[in-house]
């Protein structure tokens, strides 16, 4: 899932400017799951707002609601007069989210409240590590379903490096070497032999090095929508 | 008193919740020792009404509420100039 991170108080409030109307928009998905702008964070970022600019003799109107997707923009539909109503919109949905709202609502000004920071899952409460790169290449199959690309500081195909340390990493201590991973995972497997097959230079152009993505599912177009280019 | 609560771990997530409130408040610009939390049985009376009087005597120190405007109709609701942080708070840190 996605993790993020509110911003501090000071960065949302420059974002804020001068807006009076505040709306704030949480996201029923990944953010609340990983706590940085689900409903509780989006009602607790709105009074402290209230009650922060209240204090400091600029009060602003804040009000909060929450859509399940804010990536979506059918789940937005509800929320036109409320964004309507506000001078700017604090959205604490991921970076997926604040634009799918800016675009969906093209006259509102749409702010982060939000650093989007990795795709990964939650080791133990209160703790999220990254685990996937989304390198449009996954390579899960072979390396006993540990990433390389996301858990290796130097995303070696065909590590370990000389420099793995008892199972850590020589870059950063905090990380377990991934390819000790790997091989005790493998060798539990007893798949140790996909080890002698050398990967060769990964293609990069299907992550992000290759250009903003998009996928098309021509089984899953409806009849009657516009063909797009890439479809052609 | 602490980890003896009657709902087990109860007492210890209350401290949690009560720390959180405090951050928030300091976020806020209000002062985060405006909530306090001590742990007592209810076979101690004289301990809790010093402990009160003493709190009392310290909030009375740092001052009334400056978002407190005495009216109490306009600081219900989403819209209102102030909103009851302890609603929001709520079972966030369980």
């Amino acid at each position: 899932m996605i993790i993020a991170e509110q911003k501090s108080l000071d960065e949302i409030k420059n974002l804020l400017g001068d807006g009076k109307r505040v709306l704030v928009v949480g996201c029923g998905t990944c953010v609340t799951v990983c706590f940085a702008g689900g409903e509780k964070e989006a009602g607790i970022l709105a009074t402290t707002l209230r009650m922060n600019t209240q204090l400091n003799g600029d009060p602003k109107a804040v009000t909060h609601l929450t859509v399940q997707r804010q990536c979506e923009s059918e789940y937005l539909d509800t929320i036109q007069d409320q964004v309507s109503e506000a001078d700017v919109v604090l959205s604490v949905g991921c970076g997926i989210g604040v634009q799918a709202l800016a675009e969906k609502y093209s006259d509102a000004l749409v702010v982060p409240g939000l650093n989007t920071s990795f795709m990964g899952q939650p080791l133990e409460q209160g703790v999220w590590a990254e685990r996937c790169q989304a390198c449009g290449s996954c390579v899960l199959g072979v390396t006993g379903g540990i990433c390389p690309i996301a858990r290796c500081s130097k995303q070696l195909l065909n590590g370990p490096c000389g420099g793995t340390d008892d199972g850590r990493c020589e870059i950063d201590a905090d990380l377990e070497c991934a390819w000790q991973l790997i091989y005790d995972k493998l060798k539990t497997q007893e798949r140790m032999h996909l080890l002698m097959d050398i990967t060769p230079p990964k293609d990069w152009s299907s992550s992000r090095d290759g250009g903003p993505r998009k996928i098309v599912r021509k089984d899953l177009r409806l009849p009657g929508q516009e063909m797009s280019n890439d479809e052609r | 008193m602490e980890g003896d609560c009657h709902y087990l771990d109860g007492n210890i997530n209350a401290r949690r919740r009560v720390e959180y409130a405090q951050r928030l408040l300091e976020q806020i610009g209000l002062e985060g020792k405006r909530v306090k939390m001590i742990n007592l049985s209810s076979a101690m009376g004289s301990q809790f009404a010093s402990t009160v009087a003493e709190f009392t005597e310290e909030i009375c120190q740092i001052g009334p509420n400056p978002l407190h405007n005495g009216d109490h109709e306009s600081q219900t609701g989403n819209n209102g100039p102030t909103h009851n942080l302890r609603t929001v708070i709520g079972p966030q840190m369980e």
